[in-house]
This record gives structure tokens, sequence and C-alpha cells, in this order.
């Protein structure tokens, strides 16, 4: 079943201009997408120098920004889905910048399956006796792997549903936001939990799947920054930038929320192995600077630069906030994992884990940029979005 | 010489939004729209007849089993309650949870969808907060009741004394006190609040002492410019701030069991495992008030199944987190390795096993269902499960409350068989039922059951949206 | 000319719909009537704004309450666990963390009694004494403009004029009335 033919608005009209300029939209220049090649290329070869000097190091970073940016591909996927299913019209105008974000899952898929050839160093436990049998170094890859390609192919097929309005768009909106949560719950205990034996945290897998999702409102408001220039001010009006500027905001809170849970109950409890982590993650070096700055990139900076409605208001505004929370979320990854390996500490690994963070930063913008060029910025066949300008200026 | 309105819509398509004339402005659907509506509401608070005096009479009488029930344990203390060690808290605490539960889905529904703006919030928003009041008052009578002791209750509350004793604020459960007695005042304002443009059409209407009652409760509102636009910013903000209030409150509660290190416990997913599990049940008690009422009162036009759907659509989303919380929490016993968990979560299923399953099935399985359009419009079937929700939310609670005491680290102070509820017991949560119910029943008598103002600015934009929309050629004029 | 003054609260225009409500309020002050008064059925934000553009004050007395709220909160706790410093759980007589939910809790209490009594203060409630203009119908389906501070006939005519091209319905002059508290208006 097709949808119904799109009714175009009177000629002449506030909601024709629109629409004409939102087909007009250009898509990204070559610039960023060579600039951003030559980032992915600097952290390939920050990679390959690390693998010679530290590998314990390198492919600690490694896992943990897959964690990160993984989940912020796949979060851009479940955002898009959700807006679907919760019939948001104001969603069509940002849909697609979220839905782009998925662009990186390919890539995730084989740097999941990568991780094999690292299982030594990220799993120290690896050979000991009497393990559970979940501690399989050879089953958790290729069930991460395989999770993770399992959840590309889906989210392929709801791109393209979303993009040509078919009627399999719903369920499979359906199937992606539903699977979301068993598979990246899996990946983030595999990768999150298991390089430290004596952590383990019910949250945990909320915390990981939460910021999966705030970190994409956060690239989502980005992208709205840049692109929110010109005609694209009109389509995408103040009132719905701060809309996108309360849900940051909501879920900054939210994650700083569950980040407070777990603590309070690990400290009440006051148990050797939670405590310790906590004092280890808090009170030594260098992780206690991680920690604080992930603690104020991802919660307290966000949520307080956006209480102001006018801070909301202005795209600008938003999108350095969210870049703000972006590294705070991805510091947190990195102190999920890289505290529980036997890491050297150092500049020199602070260096390697900042290249190896570049690297997939630079891989993560070239595919999104480049599934930005694949398809229009704006849904300008979805009779929703049309009628979305027409009643952009309605208010009660 | 007045505009014909094809003619003004053409005029205006082409001006900006300050610049447009005309449009609804001399439109008399939106005034018989308004008119209707304030009638049909008003109109259902005067709901009598046999049902309603034997719906009252029943909840009175269960009220009245409650009281005789907390009498004879005020009487001959807490021994004629099945409480023994290791089993302490059983019945009555999770009643309590249950009860807060109940209440946090109304202002989830009030605030948080006020905060998103959400179309079919005003079909719901009124009775959602009444359920909130009236939940939390009966909430708070279980740890009262559950101190055996009751009129030593304002030993929870930090006073100034003599011996310069003082509760302990590192205790959950004084942080419970705060949480609640904020919650309850916060819910108070914010239902009164909302209730002040709607009282003043009640006074209009009302005579007598009732016209005296409903003048004062309104404040003389007659809905000038100033009082809408102090009301607006008001009315906003305690809603911005009982959104993280809700969260908080059922988290505090929660607490009470997560902040030691009891099996089965000692988690840190309770907050939002709870918080999730209120919202759930909240929706699900919700549905049951607005079902009947719907039908009885004559709301159909003004709730319709649209609203109906979005509600069960929430209901299945809240499941399906629900039963992933559910499913780490076992994965996690199972992945942790430790023993006693897994001792403990055993005899929750098996021990407990009719209640644990029932829970599930209740829970996590029948609120599939609503995957299928046709069920989420079904009147029936609809209420059917809210029933089933609540059940399995209440058996929830208690199978996390007493089924995971049954087990501690102990051995030897392990209950042997499940816990065994006494008539008392059943008494005053039958009783707690009745207040509720009988209060519910007061305020449909009472008050509007939907907030008269706030859906008339529903029809307003809707009807602005239509105008827009046929301004830019994209919709049929009638 | 003459100039004939008349004992009337003010000139009242009831309008079909809140649409035309901020025309009116415009039409009305770029006649230099400006001491208006709006009657509305509902929150209408396009209607409210034109007649009060300015900010709520109310969001100050929220932000106060909840300064005093938290402050409150800690220091309850903080006096309270120093004036009886028993030690439970081995954790330490001030310990943050459960004193910042205390803290927490009663911010946002205070915050919404703030804001309540905000409104209260900045809408002069409760003022239970009908208004001169006051009817029914206007909480019902009328929104209304009532233009006061017309004492000549002058000026009444032309209050009616403005609110006529403005499109009200209905056009009364509203004689001053002493009513009583919460008495009965039709």
């Amino acid at each position: 079943m097709t949808s119904e033919a799109l009714p175009r608005p009177r000629p002449g009209s506030e909601a024709a201009r629109l629409v004409d300029a939102a087909e007009r939209t250009a898509p990204p220049g070559a610039t960023p997408l060579v600039l951003s090649g030559a980032l992915a290329v600097l952290g390939i070869v920050c990679f390959v120098i690390g693998l010679m000097q530290d590998p314990v190091v390198t492919w600690g970073a490694v896992a943990a920004n897959l964690l990160f940016w993984a989940g912020l591909a796949q979060g851009g996927v479940v955002v898009a889905a959700s807006l679907h299913l919760a019939e948001a019209r104001w969603g069509r105008l940002i849909e697609r910048f979220a839905l782009a974000l998925g662009g990186f899952k390919p890539i995730s898929v084989v740097i999941a399956a990568g991780l094999w050839f690292g299982r030594s160093r990220l799993f120290p436990w690896m050979g000991d006796r009497g393990l559970p049998p979940w501690l399989n170094s050879n089953a958790l890859v290729l069930r991460d792997a395989g999770g993770l390609l399992v959840m590309t192919l889906l989210s392929a097929a709801f791109a393209r549903a979303s993009i040509r309005r078919s009627a399999a768009a719903g369920p499979l909106a359906m199937a992606v936001t539903i699977l979301f949560f068993p598979i990246f719950g899996i990946l983030s205990v595999d990768l999150g939990m298991s390089p430290d034996l004596r952590y383990h945290s019910t949250v945990y897998p909320v915390l990981y799947l939460s910021g999966c999702y705030y970190s994409t409102l956060a690239a989502t408001a980005i992208s709205v920054a840049l692109w929110r220039q010109g005609e694209v001010r009109a389509i995408i009006p103040p009132k719905r930038v701060l809309d996108l500027g309360n849900l940051l905001w909501g879920f900054a809170i939210f994650v700083g929320y569950l980040w407070w849970c777990e603590f309070l109950v690990h400290w009440m409890g006051n148990l050797p192995d939670e405590a310790g982590r906590h004092l280890h993650l808090w009170h030594d070096w260098p992780w206690r600077i991680i920690a604080w700055g992930a603690l104020a990139c991802g919660v307290l900076v966000p949520s307080a630069a956006l209480l102001s409605r006018g801070v909301k208001r202005s795209s600008a505004a938003g999108g350095l906030a969210g870049a703000v929370a972006l590294a705070g979320i991805l510091l947190e990854r990195l102190l999920d994992v890289l505290p529980a390996l036997p890491v050297e500490r150092g500049v020199g690994a602070a260096v390697l884990t900042a290249g190896v963070c570049v690297g997939f930063a630079g891989m993560f913008a070239v595919c999104y940029l480049l599934a930005l060029r694949r398809t229009p910025l704006f849904p300008t066949e979805d009779p929703e979005f049309v009628k979305e300008l027409a009643v952009k200026d309605v208010e009660v | 010489m007045a505009l014909a309105k094809s003619q003004i819509i053409e005029r205006n398509s082409g001006l900006a939004r300050h610049e447009r004339v005309g449009g609804l402005a001399d439109d008399p659907e939106i005034r018989r729209e308004f008119r209707e509506l304030t009638e049909t509401v008003v109109g259902a608070t005067g709901v009598g007849g046999p049902w309603f005096t034997a719906a009252l009479l029943l909840s009175a009488g269960a009220m009245g089993i409650g009281a005789v029930s907390w009498w004879a344990q005020l009487n001959y203390g807490l021994e004629v309650t099945g409480l023994q060690h290791p089993m302490m808290w059983a019945m009555y605490i999770s009643s309590f949870v249950w009860w807060v539960g109940v209440a946090h889905s109304g202002t989830m529904v009030s605030a948080i969808l006020f905060l998103f703006r959400a179309r079919f919030r005003p079909a719901f928003s009124r009775t959602a907060e009444a359920m909130t009041l009236i939940a939390i008052v009966t909430a708070t009578a279980f740890p009262i009741i559950h101190l055996g002791r009751a009129w030593r209750f304002y030993w929870l509350l930090p006073y100034p004394n003599q011996r310069h004793l003082w509760p302990t604020f590192r205790s959950p459960l004084l942080l419970d006190v705060f949480a609640i007695l904020t919650y309850l005042l916060v819910s108070v304002m914010f239902f009164w609040l909302g209730l002040v443009p709607d009282l003043a059409i009640m006074r209009d209407r009302a005579k007598g002492w009732a016209r005296t009652l409903y003048g004062i409760a309104s404040l003389g509102w007659q809905g000038k410019g100033n009082h809408w636009h102090h009301h607006h910013m008001a009315y906003g903000i305690i809603a911005s701030l009982a959104t993280p209030l809700v969260i908080s409150v059922h988290t505090v509660v929660s607490w009470d069991f997560s902040l030691g290190i009891t099996a089965g416990w000692h988690s840190t997913i309770f907050p939002p495992f709870f918080v999730l599990g209120a919202v759930f049940s909240g929706l699900a008690m919700v549905l049951t008030l607005m079902l009947p009422m719907r039908a009885l009162l004559g709301l159909k036009r003004y709730i319709t199944l649209e609203h109906l759907d979005w509600l069960a659509r929430l209901i299945l989303l809240m499941s399906l987190l629900l039963s992933f919380c559910y499913a780490t929490e076992y994965f996690m016993i199972w992945y942790g390795r430790d023993q006693l968990e897994k001792v403990n979560l055993l005899n929750r299923m098996t021990t407990y096993g009719p209640l644990f399953w029932t829970m599930t099935l209740c829970n996590s399985v029948f609120p599939l269902s609503l995957f299928l359009p046709k069920l989420r419009r079904n009147v029936p079937f609809l209420f059917v499960l809210s029933l089933l929700v609540n059940l399995g939310m209440w058996l929830e609670r208690f199978v996390v409350v007493a089924g995971s005491l049954a087990r501690d680290y102990e051995p030897y102070a392990w209950a042997r068989e499940g816990y065994h509820v006494m008539l008392v017991e059943w008494g005053i949560i039958v009783g707690s039922y009745g207040l509720f119910f009988f209060c519910f029943l007061l305020f449909v008598r009472y008050l509007p059951a939907l907030p008269i103002a706030e859906y008339k600015r529903e029809l307003l934009k809707e009807k602005r949206e239509q105008h827009a929309l046929e301004a830019a050629g994209l919709e049929r004029e009638p | 000319m003459s100039v004939r003054r008349l004992d009337i609260e003010g000139v009242m225009g009831v309008f079909t719909s809140p649409d035309a409500i901020p025309r009116a309020v415009r039409e009305a002050q770029e006649a230099y009537l400006s001491d208006l008064e709006i009657f509305l059925p509902i929150d209408d934000k396009a209607s409210v704004e034109e007649a009060h553009p300015a900010p709520s004050a109310v969001r100050w007395f929220a932000a106060a309450g909840a300064l005093f709220g938290a402050a409150a909160g800690m220091g309850l706790c903080v006096w309270a666990s120093a004036d009886y410093p028993l030690v439970t759980g081995g954790k330490p007589i001030l310990s943050m963390p459960p004193f910042i939910v205390v803290a927490f809790e009663l911010m946002v209490l205070f915050a919404a009694a703030g804001a309540v009594v905000g409104f209260l203060r900045c809408s002069q409630l409760p003022d239970l004494t009908p208004d001169s203009a006051w009817r029914q119908e206007l909480a019902v389906d009328s929104p209304a403009v009532l233009i006061r501070l017309v004492p000549t006939e002058e000026s009444q005519s032309l209050a009616e004029q403005v609110l006529r091209e403005a499109g009200a319905r209905q056009v009364r002059r509203v004689p001053k009335e002493e009513r009583g508290v919460l008495e009965e208006v039709p």
C-alpha cells in the first residue's frame, strides 16, 4: 500500500514558499567530507601506532568508542522511529537529521567483529577457569557483531521505508525500537561491564541506552544548528527548536538521575566491590578527571544552560549544548571501559585515546555526511511535513 | 460589508500571521462548541440516580470494614496481622507502594503531557489529577497503619524537642516522609490551580452553600487577561516542577528497598523500575476509572476512541519497558553469580510462584495484545485489561517486598512457607479501596470531570489548524 | 461642543471568538484607549500577550521559593544532624547525598508554593466581588474587551466605534454597579 498523492499548497501561500525552500536545500558540500576523512585517516594511523606501543589502551579506546558511536548511530534510527510511532507531525522537520546518523552502522559491525583480534587485551579474565558460560570471548564478539548486523539491516529497511513513505515503515519502526533494548543492552554489558568482573549494576544497561538516546538528541541539535540558516530558519521555527531543546534538557536531567541512582545505592550499601569501584573512578588519577568531566559536560553544563527558554529557542546555543553533552557521554563511555583494564597511565595513553576518538569522530562524520547527500534533508513528499509547514504559526 | 469565508481565506493566504484579519474571528461554530462542551461537562456533575447511590454506599461500606479492621489492629496490636520475622514488610507496604504508583500517572498524564502539548491530554488530565490526590492520601495512610502504634506517627517528622532527638536524615524512610508530603502538597496546588477557571463556571450555576464554596475556591475568578496571564505562568511552572517530582518521589520510595543490602532489593535499577511500574499501574487505573465514567456521564464525544487508543499505546510502551527491566534484573542475577540473589529469585518464582507468574502474565504478556489496533479501541477489553494490569502491579509489589524478605542472609531465619494474610489485613486493604472510590465518586459528583477551559483551548487550536490548512489549500472547505 | 460626563464603568464589546481579541486590543490602543480589560473563556496566548506583553512576575516568586526551600532543606538536615550526632550505617554525620534529596524536595515544594503565592499576588486574587462588566457568558463562550476610562460621551462613542469595527457582535455601555460578595450575576 502506498501513501496518498501529495496535495500541493496553494501557490503564493507561505506553505508553498517553504516547501520550495525545503526542496532547494543543498546537501553538504565536499569540504566537510574531506576534513572528516582526514580525521578518520589520522585515527587509523593512531590505532596502528597504538597497537604497537600500547595495545591495551588502544583496544580499550576502540571498545569505548564503539559503544559510543554505535549507540549514537542506532539512537538516530530509534529517535526517527520513535517520532514516526508517536505520529509527531513536528518530528518530520528533524527526522532526516536523526535518521542519517545511522549511516555509521555498517562500519560499527565491522569494528565489532574486529574486536575479536583484541579480545585478550579487552577481557583480562580470558583464559580463567570457572567462568560462567556468558563470559566466553568468542561468543561475546559473535553475539555483539551479530546483533549489530541485525540492527543494521533492520535500520536500513526502516530508513528506506520511511523515505519512500511505505506502509512497512510503521512495523519496522516498532521492530527497530523494541530490538534496540535487548541488543544494545547486551552490547553494553559485554563491552562496558564485563571487563571488570566485580562490576554488575542492573541500571547500567538502562544508563547506556538512555545515553544513546540523549547523545542522538544532542547530535540532532548540532545538525539543526549547522543547517538552520537562510530559508531553513523559517522551515524550522523557534518553537520547534525550543521543543528539541526541552527534549535535550529533559534527557540531560534523566541521565544525571540514572547516574545518581547508581551512585546512591552503592554509597549507602557500602559493599566493597561497589564502593571500591566508585572510589577508583572518582578518586584515583587520571580517572577522576574523566569522571568529573563526564558529569560536568554530560549533565551539569547542558542542564544549567538549557534552563533558559531563550537559550533553548536558539539553535546555535542548542547546538553548543549538544556538543558539550556529546563530549560528556563519550567521556562516560571511556570511563566505563578503560579503568577496568590494566592500562599504562600517562600522556602517551591519553594521546592514543584521543587519537582513536578523533578517528572515530571522523569516520562517523564521513558516514553521516554521505547519508545526508543520498537523501533530501526534508521529506517534502510527506503530506504531514507540508501540513506542519502550513500550521507552524498556529499558537494557542 | 462582511467578506465571504472563501474571500477571507484567499486574502489571508498571502499574508503573514500578524496581518491576517477575519479568519476565525467571526466563526459562530466556536461559540456553539464552547457552549456545548460547558453544558455537557457541567451537566455531568449533577450525576445521581440509583447506580451512583449504590456505588457510594458500597464504597462507604468498604470504608467501614477498613475502619473496623483498623480498630481491631489498634486494639490488639500487630499480632492480628501476618507480619512476623523475617517478613516484617508485606501487605501494608506493598499497598503503600502500589497506591503511590497509582498516584504517579496522574501527574505524568497531567504535567508531563502538558509540557509535551499532547493533544489527547485534556481528555484524561482532570480525572488523572483527582486520582493522584485521592491515591496519595490513601497511600499516606498505610505507613501510619503499618506503624502499629499509629498515634506516634508524628515521630516521623523532624520537630524540635527538649531531648534534642531528631530523625536521621540519612534514612530513606525519612526521605520518604519529605517526598510524599511534598508530592501531596504540590498535587493539591496543581489540581486546584487547574480547577480555578472551571470552578468559576460551577460557581455561576450554583446556588446557596454550593455557590459560596465554589466561589471561595475559585477565588472570584473572572477570566480577565491578567488572571490568565499569571495563571498560565504559575501552571506551567508547577507542571515543570511536578515532572521531576513525580520521578523523585517514587525513586525515594524505591530507595526504601534498594538502599539496603537485602537480597532481591539491593539493585540499582529499582528507581527507574519503580517509576515505570508506577506510571504503568496508574495509567491502567486511569482507564479503569475513565471507561465507566465516559459511558455513564455521557462524555463519549469528548473522550473518544482515539484518546483511548493513545492511552492504550502508552500502556503498551510502559509494559514493554517494564518487561525489559524484569529481564535486566533476572539477567544480572544470573550474570553476577551471587548465590543468595539466585536463591532469592528462585524462591520468588516457586514458593510465590502463583503470584509471580500471574504478575508476569498480567504485566508482560497480556498487554502485548495492545499491538492490535482493534483491541486498543475495544472498550470492554480495555477495561478488563486495566483490571489485570492493576492486579499484576499489586502482585509485583508484594512479590518484590515480601518475597525478597523471605530469603535473607541467614538460612535459619528463612520463612518456611508463604506469607499468611490475615483478615484484618484484608479488611484494611478493602477499606483503602473504599476510601479511594468514595472520594472519587464525590469528585465526579461535585467537580467537572474534564478541564473545560483547556478542552476549549484544544478545540480552538484544532479549528485554527484547520483554517490554516484551508488557507494553504491543503484541506477542502466544508 | 458639549461634553457630557456619564457615570459608567466603560464600554464593552463582546466578540464571537478569541481570534478577534488581539486586533480589537491593538485598534483600541491605537485610538489612545489604552485602559483595557479583556475577558476570555480560555487561556488564549495571542490575546493575553497583546493585552499583557510583559512577562509574568510569578516566575520570580517561584525562584525565590526554590532558593528558600533548598537552603531550608539543607539547613534543616545539617543542623538536625549536628544537634543529634548519631552515627548510623558507618556514614559521616553530615552526609551530603541524602541531604541533597531533602533539599531537592523542599526546593520543589517551596517553588510551587511561591508560584501559587505569586499567582495570587500578581492577579490580585481572591477578589470575590464581581466586576460591573461581568456576565456568565464571558466564562462560557464569549470573549470581550472592556474599554475603561471613557468619562465623556465622545470617548464612549469612539470606543463603541472601535469595538464595532474590530468585529464585536455586541457593544454596550456598562454602568457602574456596586455588587456584593459572590453576588449572582446572569
